[in-house]
């Protein structure tokens, strides 16, 4: 599938940052996470959008992934936020419905972060999660 | 007023000289953790190195950054830099031998744990872990 390395992703139960739209949006970005991936982006010759999958994974069933893509495939859902696409597999697209993606930095680190009102828990450090 | 600055400062010498310095076999730490340490600590400010309970693994690491230094402390100072780290001797005996890092990929960059030989496994975020049974 793809040729870029992956990387696994935070995942928060609750309340968006990002106030909510009258109608669930497949995921929405807040500005530091549109800066974030225009960045990355921008470093790659040939990737054209950054793609959400997910994984049975870690200690509570379900970890999302992050990774490269030049091309988006047929049932890929896409979003698109000031100029940056992002693509949602399928098996991720119902787990994610109604979603923030953000990118939240402090001194010590910075990452990702998934706000997601579908989840049922995470395990401690937010990586893996049931629904 | 100047005997007693000068009695602190004599204090603080003889407190951190009492601190006993990690060795290259007890932690190691990448030129690129010591680097970006350097960029992110205050005047005073190290990073701290703790072992608590909990995590899916039953051990996890704790990283932060702490202006305080107590008495069961060992100390890392990076020789390029200044840069320092503290550990307790609690926590070290979990995790001597690792090295501390600074990772980055595409979804976290983040000072981690890695390549603890204490270790025998841990959840894939890298921040639990299970002691080795020996």
């Amino acid at each position: 599938m793809s040729k870029f390395g992956g990387a696994t992703a935070k995942v928060i139960k609750g309340a968006l940052k990002v106030r909510q739209t009258s109608f669930r949006a497949a995921l929405t970005l807040t500005n530091e996470a549109v800066s974030r991936i225009r960045v990355l982006l921008a470093q790659q010759n040939d990737a054209n959008a950054l793609k959400i999958g997910v994984r049975q994974k870690g200690c509570n069933g379900l970890t999302y992934t992050l990774e490269y893509a030049k091309d988006k495939q047929k049932f890929d859902e896409e979003v698109e936020q000031d100029g940056i696409k992002v693509w949602i597999e399928p098996k991720a697209q119902l787990s994610l419905l109604g979603s923030e993606m953000d990118y939240v930095t402090d001194k010590l680190s910075s990452e990702f972060v998934f706000r997601n009102p579908n989840i049922k828990g995470t395990c401690g450090c937010g990586e893996s999660f049931s629904i | 007023m100047l005997t007693q600055k000068i009695g602190r400062l004599m204090a603080c010498t003889v407190t951190r000289q009492a601190h006993r310095m990690l060795t290259e076999q007890e932690i190691k730490v990448t030129n690129k953790a010591a680097s970006r340490l350097k960029e992110v600590v205050d005047n005073g400010e190290r990073l701290r190195l703790e072992v608590d309970g909990g995590g899916c693994s039953g051990f996890e690491y704790k990283i932060r950054l702490d202006k305080k230094i107590n008495n069961d402390d060992l100390l890392w100072k990076s020789s390029e830099n200044g840069a320092e780290i503290v550990v307790d001797e609690l926590s070290l005996g979990f995790l001597k031998g690792a090295t501390v890092d600074f990772v980055e990929d595409l979804m976290k960059s983040s000072f981690r744990i890695v390549n603890n030989p204490i270790a025998e496994k841990g959840c894939s975020c890298g921040s639990s872990f299970a002691p080795k049974m020996d």
